[in-house]
């Protein structure tokens, strides 16, 4: 072989040719059904969910009690928990509690997407 | 092995349910999509079709409509549009069956593998709306032409879902009730002709005389009339044997992450690629687009496009390329170079019958030698598309834009 081999330093690290943890694979595993939603309301705050925050909201996770959402309401678009116990009909509210709203399609309430995970920008 | 099954997936008027995923005063409401410009309509939601408006309808004349709130018109956002495609063909694409990505909003998958076809397409359908919010109706049948007539059955069906019946009188009176002109394949030139010959129907077709249909329509209608008797002869990702390509790019002169000059350099790219073509006497049936990022900042981004129909017109070819690009540039990337190759390169009287060709094209080859000649005389370039001009002024008006909600970071959609 003509080429040159590779040694030292760089041979030892192409050794253990282990990927750098990647931002995208973790957090956005399902990238075709992913979106990215930005919060623009205070309704979220005790769980630390705050204005300018960016929700990763990824629409091929089935949503479960508890999960934040994104959901369309009439001409809205809402961020909000899913409230949807044993033996309740699932509702969005709000954390601090705010009067919920009941999932209902025929009424144009629908669920959009589960929020998996948010990124706030410190500087 | 398994008996031959496609599926055609059709996105239901995809740049309407685009606009929908994001907007959701848009649901239910009578919604339009105006062409660049905001020309003419170029998509319509079934509430605006109920409304009587037509495809082409020129804007000026819905303005009544809008004013009283009975029409919601946007202008055509393809940066969405392009992205939402992709996500939906990649939702496609993960069983694994072989797929060809057939126009922005269709693809053609090969289902030959699936158990229960009909239970595959419920899962399917309601899986891709789940995750990319776009409805889709689904057909499926023995090959890639019966899957779209049977497409358009499960659009009216409601459903969306819909299986050609097996062979018998049930699939008789199916084909017998399409029209020969609603057949994949059969061109708005070629229709009359067959219709005058007595073939009126899709069924007619099924089971005219082969040898004929070659010796007067050429080898695609046959084809196509293969395809209706439930023959495959157009199988997934056929591509035309490539023995040759037209290559043209070059570097910047410093890198650039402009829009409007990575277009600006891919279309005269594409010209001068074009030219050469046409001097070969040849006609392209695909496109590669490429741009090289500085650095390492990111790997090559290179995208392939097939031509509805083979061609080397620079106009046709620029507004193919034009598309491509769109996808492939990513804003935060500088980039230092590109480049285009033609592929699929064919003597240009080798052209088939087209699908969908709505081109007058011996006009615009008319007009094509007519530049050509003018730059032969003056020297290159005299004439040229404005696409290769510098400048943004191409952008389209467009007034009634929605944001682009997932190409933009400045533009992503809001929750409240």
């Amino acid at each position: 072989m003509a080429e040159r081999l590779p040694t030292g330093f760089h041979a030892a690290a192409a050794d253990r040719a282990e990927g750098r943890v990647d931002l995208q694979a973790r957090f956005v595993p399902h990238p075709h059904a992913t979106f990215l939603v930005r919060c623009a309301s205070e309704v979220l705050t005790s769980r630390a969910i705050l204005v300018g925050d960016l929700c990763i909201v990824d629409r091929s996770l089935e949503p479960r009690h508890g999960d934040v959402v994104i959901a369309m309401a009439g001409a809205e678009v809402l961020v909000r928990v899913l409230d949807h116990g044993p033996g309740r009909r699932p509702s969005l509210v709000g954390d601090p509690p705010l009067q919920p709203i009941s999932v209902d399609p025929e009424a144009g309430v629908e669920l959009w997407g589960v929020v998996s995970a948010v990124i706030r920008a410190l500087r | 092995m398994n008996q031959p099954l496609y599926a055609l997936v059709d996105c239901n008027a995809f740049f309407v349910s685009c606009e929908r995923v994001f907007q959701p005063a848009l649901r239910r409401r009578a919604v339009v999509v105006l062409s660049s410009n905001d020309g003419c309509v170029i998509a319509r939601s079934p509430e605006a079709k109920e409304l009587k408006i037509p495809m082409g309808e020129p804007a000026f004349r819905l303005k009544e409509l809008i004013g009283s709130g009975k029409l919601v018109a946007r202008s055509s956002n393809f940066a969405l549009y392009s992205d939402m495609s992709s996500r939906v063909m990649a939702a496609l694409a993960i069983d694994g069956h072989p797929q060809e990505v057939y126009s922005i909003d269709e693809c053609f998958l090969d289902v030959a593998s699936e158990p229960d076809p009909m239970a595959w397409a419920n899962a399917t359908r309601a899986r891709v709306f789940r995750e990319t919010g776009i409805p889709t109706s689904i057909g499926i049948a023995a090959t890639k032409t019966l899957a779209k007539l049977t497409n358009e059955q499960g659009k009216k069906a409601g459903g969306g879902v819909c299986v050609l019946p097996l062979p018998g009188p049930q699939r008789i009176a199916f084909l017998a009730a399409r029209p020969v002109q609603s057949v994949w394949g059969i061109g708005g030139q070629t229709a009359p002709k067959l219709e005058s010959a007595g073939i009126r129907t899709a069924g007619d077709l099924a089971g005219a005389d082969p040898a004929q249909l070659r010796a007067k329509y050429g080898l695609g209608v046959l084809r196509t009339a293969r395809e209706l008797a439930g023959e495959v002869s157009l199988p997934i990702g056929e591509e035309p044997e490539a023995p040759q390509s037209i290559t043209v790019s070059r570097s910047f002169g410093s890198a650039t992450s402009d829009l409007a000059t990575i277009r600006a350099a891919v279309a005269a790219f594409i010209e001068n690629a074009c030219a050469k073509a046409r001097h070969q006497g040849v006609d392209a049936a695909a496109v590669t687009i490429w741009l090289s990022p500085r650095g390492f900042q990111s790997a090559d981004a290179a995208m392939t496009v097939s031509l509805e129909v083979p061609t080397a017109l620079t106009a046709e070819l620029q507004s193919a390329a034009s598309a491509i690009v769109l996808r492939l540039y990513r804003p935060e990337l500088e980039y230092k170079k590109a480049g285009v190759t033609l592929l699929g390169l064919q003597p240009v009287g080798a052209r088939q019958q087209s699908f969908l060709d709505h081109l007058d094209r011996p006009r615009a080859e008319r007009l094509q030698a007519a530049v050509d000649a003018i730059n032969a005389g003056e020297g290159r370039r005299m004439v040229s598309s404005g696409a290769t001009l510098l400048s943004s002024a191409w952008q389209p008006t467009a007034q009634r834009m929605s944001p682009r909600y997932t190409t933009r970071w400045d533009e992503l959609l809001e929750a409240h």
